[in-house]
């Protein structure tokens, strides 16, 4: 609890700092008559004194000594990062190669990724899913993807 | 008369054959993502919103209001077979409808789950029917002082209801109107925190952070630990509840539809806290509370009564103050901003087909419902033997879609994601998401009720006003209470019996 705790608090007062610093660089205004950067900075310094609170509750916590929850399997945090670097590389090629193409690509890789399953399964799922999308969004409702390189 | 005769209508809108068939892709869709876990309305409906585009308003709404009150059916079946929720609201109904099932009593289980969704969803449309236009009235008094304490008071109940601690929930709900700052200032036009992007200079969208957190975030954190899925494969056999839980269930029933509808009134409580409440109390007032958590129908039929009826109630406050009590509420506020319409005080009686013509499609909605869940459930069923490997890469492929779709902008796609891991890793440090959405939604609309109300002149202007300075005591109270243990213990006293 108070491992976890600890870096969340760390990290909204560092926002919080952030904030009230940026904020203070737009026109603060006065009390009747606020201007752009009047509600940012009330909210950067509400963060700060939250998290101070935050902070203090994770002091006070430890002693009581809870376990901290937060690491999980290391197999489980590779199948996160891998499924997040996923869609961040098939959103890179998505207009460029066409939804067909990245659509087939990003279920293959997804289903890959999980395991536990022939490639005849996936390649099966991956072609009928990508059909399906083509089917239902782009013939029935018309929808404007992009085409990509194969012009379809 | 006159109540009957806008419902008349509203009936001759919601009937067109066109409006029909949306209401029933509708609530068949709801269905569908309420029963299958690591889905839920809020990606739903910001999946569907693109879709929407070049339809006519009122129909949109009628489908996209379908999905919401939809998904309230479906999840209870996932928590009856699976003993996984298919949607948040369905939580408590595992402890009792999963034990139901092991003893062979599945079938009064769904049975009883889906009668008192009807009841409670009907009553709660009745209510939102009687209710709406006379709040609308008063709200038109409503100046922006009153309106920013309003919506500060939703955001302090969506906090104060955190499981966690409040500290958290406040920094959600500030961290959210920090977020939705960035972009152009509504009162000067300045943009702030845009970094020079062209992307950011209408602010982050709703959708894919909605889409992010509550789509993607949700199945990071599934894939992280392999959900086992067994589904309870007994015959289902009999659906109708016996006469005798009838008889046990009906008060639960007429008290979870009181719950739910004006807790769902409420800003910030949402459809999840109707079912806890409902949970805790009918377990205290029964008789015998000691067969709760082990296959008391009361504990299915209170709290699944109570998800829908709040559903009624919600839509309440978003139609006639404008403000969304609850994030899906928000979404739904999104999708009549993106058709032009604004709801709130004056929606009745700029929009009355919109206003009556939703209002009858969600009797018929409710009818469709019931229908879809008793003698169609083994669709369902069939539908949960999908695997989550196969299932948790086509909801992704379709919050993939869906994001790009809103502006054709590659961006979106990224900002969602990062939202997915903020979502991802929020839940890991114990946060949660709802005050975050629904803070970034108000925070344009209290930005500007905000300032509007300090141009009076009087920086105490909203202590002054009566209704404006009741909802900031009652707001300070909440936030207060938590100091005082006593009070505080028996807070957390709810919660627990509500879990156990």
């Amino acid at each position: 609890m108070k491992h976890r705790d600890l870096i969340s608090g760390v990290f909204w007062l560092a926002i919080g700092m952030i904030l009230s610093i940026w904020s203070s660089g737009y026109e603060i205004g006065s009390l009747v008559q606020p201007g752009p950067g009047f509600l940012p900075l009330g909210l950067g310094i509400l963060l700060i004194l939250l998290s101070l609170i935050v902070l203090l509750e994770a002091k006070k916590s430890s002693a009581t000594g809870q376990a901290a929850s937060l690491p999980s399997t290391a197999g489980g945090w590779k199948r996160v990062a891998y499924t997040v670097l996923v869609l961040i590389l098939t959103a890179s090629f998505y207009e460029k190669a066409g939804y067909l193409l990245t659509f087939f690509l990003l279920m293959m890789l997804l289903m890959a990724g999980a395991g536990g399953q022939s490639w005849k399964r996936i390649l099966l799922v991956a072609l009928f899913s990508t059909l399906g999308v083509h089917l239902v969004f782009v013939l029935l409702l018309g929808q404007p993807l992009p085409r990509g390189i194969l012009r379809l | 008369m006159d109540v009957l005769q806008h419902l008349i209508m509203g009936f001759s809108v919601a009937l067109t054959l066109n409006n029909l068939l949306f209401c029933f892709i509708g609530v068949f869709i709801g269905t569908l993502i309420g029963v299958l876990p690591g889905i839920g309305p809020v990606a739903t409906i910001s999946l569907l919103l693109p879709v929407t585009f070049g339809m006519n308003p009122v129909t949109s709404i009628i489908m996209l209001a379908g999905i919401y009150y939809g998904a309230q059916y479906g999840g209870s079946t996932t928590s009856i077979l699976v003993n996984i929720p298919g949607e948040a609201s369905s939580i408590i109904t595992c402890l009792d409808g999963y034990k139901m099932a092991r003893q062979g009593r599945a079938g009064p289980a769904l049975g009883i789950a889906a009668f008192g969704s009807f009841i409670g969803g009907t009553a709660s449309i009745v209510g939102l029917m009687l209710l709406a236009p006379i709040l609308a009235r008063a709200a038109l008094k409503f100046g922006p002082p009153e309106y920013f304490s309003l919506m500060l008071f939703g955001l302090t109940m969506v906090t104060y209801l955190c499981t966690g601690s409040v500290a958290k929930g406040l920094i959600m709900a500030v961290g959210g109107i920090a977020l939705s700052t960035i972009g152009q200032d509504p009162v000067s036009g300045i943009t702030r925190f845009t970094l020079g992007s062209i992307t950011l200079m209408d602010g982050i969208g709703l959708v894919p952070a909605a889409m992010g957190i509550f789509g993607v975030g949700e199945v990071l954190t599934n894939i992280e630990e392999s959900i086992k899925q067994e589904v309870f494969s007994a015959k289902l056999s009999g659906l109708f509840p016996t006469v005798k839980d009838w008889l046990d269930c009906k008060w639960p029933i007429v008290r979870g539809t009181l719950f739910g509808f004006f807790l769902g009134i409420l800003p910030g409580a949402g459809v999840v806290i109707p079912t806890f409440m409902s949970y805790a109390v009918e377990k205290r007032l029964s008789k015998h509370p000691e067969k709760f958590g082990k296959g008391a129908i009361e504990g299915v039929a209170g709290p699944e009564t109570a998800n829908n009826a709040a559903t009624g109630g919600s839509m309440v406050t978003l139609l006639s103050l404008g403000i969304p009590p609850n994030v899906g509420m928000a979404i739904l506020l999104g999708a009549f901003i993106i058709h032009g319409i604004q709801p709130g005080p004056l929606l009745l009686t700029k929009h009355p087909q919109l206003f009556w013509g939703t209002i009858a499609s969600m009797y018929i909605g409710n009818v469709m419902l019931v229908v879809l869940n008793l003698p169609m459930i083994g669709i369902w069923v069939k539908l949960l033997k999908v695997p989550y490997n196969i299932l948790f890469p086509l909801i992704l492929l379709f919050c993939f879609l869906g994001v790009y779709s809103l502006n054709n902008n590659i961006y979106e796609i990224l900002i969602m994601v990062g939202f997915g891991v903020f979502g991802y890793l929020m839940r890991k440090f114990g946060f949660e998401g709802a005050p975050f959405l629904l803070a970034m939604v108000l925070g344009p609309m209290l930005e500007i009720a905000f300032r509007q109300s300090l141009l009076y002149g009087d920086p105490f202007i909203f202590f002054k006003r009566p209704i404006s300075g009741v909802l900031l005591v009652i707001s300070f109270i909440l936030l207060i209470t938590p100091l005082f243990p006593k009070i505080f213990r028996k807070r957390k006293e709810l919660a627990e019996a509500s879990k156990d």
